[in-house]
């Protein structure tokens, strides 16, 4: 599923890791996540996002199953209830959340823990007991125009946008409850789902947003509450990615030991909102001519640097690659910015021009590299926590012009003609001297080269754009 | 370079507080000198039981109370560095006073958002000269003392059981049945009528009990079924006896 053009969710996706503390026991996993994409008989789409924690103690010893079976029987009940309900009808959806859900939910689960303990070996089984399967529950539905949560149990559920990240729903705390939560396994959990459910419109002019829903052991791994916000931001960053599972490991390694379970999903006001390249607000700053900037490089540099920045970061945040890990649905996606590891690395060689050029000349195969396509500057820009200079080369990189029609697919470094390098945050006369002289250097020699922007009149600097479009160059 | 930059990940602190009655009665028949050895020899298997559970950080701290309630060791300290200083009896028993002490400690701040619950113990040979009841209204006030897992040991037979029974709270019947009173559990006062018992008890405290805290498994909360706040180890068998003693009555 794509955004739609008058606003969607994005593809969603979820992700469960092994705590460190069970993984170093022999512990089986006890959390549990999916996410299913359901369509009503309109043939409209409902994401279904669920994450379950089974309680891990002795007496809960099938909660592996517990959380499984919690999350299939979540998506079974509420596939069947969309045949009947429909989707614009949000009193009905409501009511479900809150009432109807909630008993066909524990009601299948009762079932279907009992049907997966008659499986077992009658010599190795207890008797039957649904605390053995206990686990929490949290289910979050995402429907054109509105979204909605329910469950039980010690799941949170975080919102991130351009303007922070906010818990939306907690377990709200018991006197004395100390690790305790609410189960499907209690005989009064039922009477515990209306508390945690939630239904809300999503407002035509809304911006973009996330929502997060994760299992106890994530927030219990952070510090404090603003640590656990701070990660829900950073997860988004990462998405889907090969990096989330290694993450969330080190996560439960240096916090709770816990497992920990992820799901989110996001939504687009409109299509090309959240992925492709945007034109941040800042780039309709009145273009700067390169030699006036050069004029004026001692004061705009001071005053434009943190204004570059600013934008460039809330541009990234608002509205492009920040929540690039969401476009491309269970594909990998997009790193966070490299805008700061860029900066930094700028502003180091700018302290000590000596090393400008020794340093890029030990770079020419990153050049050359880049010249040949895309994907070298993709996976720079990714790595820039660990190679801040390969990355301000790539950020550096001219744009690239499109093949000649018949021509070769992939893009290529046009020729000919002296490249500008696209602006570099941080940067100074010589180290944007050297770069382009790197770039003139190795690039072959035809055509006009272009900034970022493909107009060759644009300035390298300022622009915050840029920087809200630096993985579509 | 972390995964997540900007992230303050933390292990779990796990607050462990002593609370030890050093009433004059103490000095009797070794019991002050069991207890102090009974602490120091646990030591050891504390600090194993805290390295094989990383995610918690053991921290112990010991108030003594006799005439009045003072911190013994009153920095939460790592196990792997606490050194045990003998505590000495001499005065009365103001228990109200030691439990008051503790809540003050259990307030938020200085208690932090994603501690553990703490584990309480309290060893006392006799009855509180002071406000009890004061004082324990005054720490089960304090949410983490109520999502504390409170033990009670009973150093001889003059202990005041009733009052160690109301800091440890009610008694759990989570299965629903009637429980033989003679039976052991922990959520009762823990009978220590002799320095083995005492050890064996303090031991236990110390090290399942630790483990069982450190352990990051959720439980579920049932309305009306005070079961504890992390399920509790079974007591080792050696202390199964079902009349409380171990060994010889001493105390």
């Amino acid at each position: 599923m794509s955004a739609a053009a008058d606003g969607g969710w994005i593809p969603a996706w979820h992700c469960t890791v092994i705590g460190a503390a069970h993984r170093r026991r022999g512990v089986v996993c006890q959390d549990f996540s999916l996410v299913r994409q359901l369509r009503s008989p309109a043939g409209v789409s409902l994401q279904l996002l669920a994450v379950a924690d089974g309680h891990g103690a002795a007496r809960y010893r099938y909660s592996d199953a517990g959380s499984r079976l919690a999350c299939e029987q979540a998506a079974a009940a509420v596939r069947a209830a969309l045949q009947s309900t429909p989707l614009h009808n949000l009193k009905a959806w409501r009511q479900l959340l809150a009432e109807d859900l909630p008993l066909v939910i524990q009601t299948r689960w009762l079932a279907a823990i009992e049907r997966n303990w008659q499986q077992r070996p009658a010599g190795e089984r207890e008797p039957f007991c649904s605390s053995l399967y206990g686990s929490t529950l949290g289910l979050l539905l995402l429907a054109p125009g509105w979204w909605g949560c329910t469950g039980l149990g010690d799941w949170d559920l975080v919102q991130v946008s351009s303007a922070g990240s906010q818990l939306l729903s907690e377990e709200a705390p018991l006197p004395g409850a100390g690790e305790a939560t609410a189960s499907l396994c209690l005989p009064e959990a039922r009477a515990r789902w209306a508390e945690r459910a939630l239904l809300r419109a999503i407002p035509a002019a809304s911006a973009p947003f996330a929502l997060l829903i994760s299992t106890d052991g994530v927030r219990k791994s952070c510090a404090t509450d603003a640590d656990f916000l701070e990660l829900c931001n950073q997860i988004m960053g990462i998405g889907d990615s090969q990096q989330l599972p290694q993450g969330l490991a080190e996560i439960s390694a240096g916090g709770s030991g816990d497992d920990l379970s992820i799901a989110a999903g996001r939504w687009c006001p409109a299509e090309g909102e959240c992925n492709g390249p945007r034109r941040a607000a800042a780039a309709a700053l009145p273009p700067v001519h390169q030699a006036s900037r050069r004029q004026r490089m001692p004061l705009t540099s001071l005053l434009l640097v943190p204004v570059v920045l600013a934008l460039g970061a809330a541009a990234w945040l608002a509205r492009s690659e920040g929540w690039r890990w969401f476009s491309a649905g269970q594909t990998p996606a997009e790193p966070a910015s490299p805008l700061p590891a860029v900066q930094r690395e700028a502003e180091r060689l700018c302290r000590d021009p000596g090393l400008i050029r020794g340093t890029l000349s030990q770079r020419s195969q990153q050049f050359s590299q880049l010249r040949a396509g895309a994907g070298v500057r993709q996976q720079l820009l990714a790595n820039a926590a660990q190679d801040p200079m390969g990355a301000l080369i790539a950020w550096s990189r001219p744009a690239l012009t499109p093949p000649p029609v018949g021509g070769s697919a992939q893009q290529t470094m046009p020729s000919a003609q002296p490249a500008r390098p696209f602006p570099v945050p941080g940067s100074c006369t010589d180290l944007d001297q050297a770069l382009a002289q790197q770039w003139h250097g190795h690039g072959p020699a035809s055509g006009p080269l272009t900034t970022g922007h493909g107009a060759k009149a644009k300035p390298l600097r300022p622009t915050a754009a840029p920087a809200a479009d630096w993985a579509n160059r | 370079m972390p995964p997540f930059p900007n992230v303050r990940l933390a292990n779990r602190p796990l607050h462990f507080i002593y609370l030890c009655d050093c009433s004059g009665s103490m000095a009797a028949q070794g019991k002050m000198q069991a207890l102090n050895q009974a602490i120091r020899q646990s030591l050891p298997g504390m600090a194993r039981v805290a390295r094989e559970n990383p995610e918690a950080r053991v921290l112990v701290r010991a108030v003594r109370f006799a005439d009045r309630a003072h911190w013994h060791i009153a920095e939460p300290t790592p196990v792997a560095r606490l050194q045990w200083h003998d505590l000495q009896a001499g005065g009365v028993t103001a228990m109200g006073e030691a439990l008051e002490l503790v809540a003050d400690q259990l307030a938020s701040p200085p208690m932090e958002e994603r501690a553990l619950p703490p584990v309480l113990v309290l060893i006392s040979d006799g009855q509180p000269t002071d406000d009890f009841d004061t004082g324990l209204a005054r720490l089960l006030r304090q949410p983490w003392a109520q999502k504390a897992v409170r033990l009670a040991i009973a150093v001889g037979h003059d202990a005041d059981q009733e009052v160690l029974q109301q800091f440890i709270g009610p008694e759990s019947s989570a299965s629903g049945q009637r429980r033989d009173p003679s039976s052991r559990s922990p959520r009762r006062p823990l009978q220590a009528s002799n320095a083995t018992a005492l050890a064996q008890y303090i031991q236990w405290a110390s090290t399942a009990v630790v483990g069982a805290a450190s352990m990051p498994a959720s439980r579920v909360e049932a309305h009306g079924e005070p079961q504890g706040n992390i399920p509790l180890p079974d007591l080792p068998p050696t202390l199964l006896d079902p009349i409380g003693d171990v060994g010889p009555v001493v105390w």
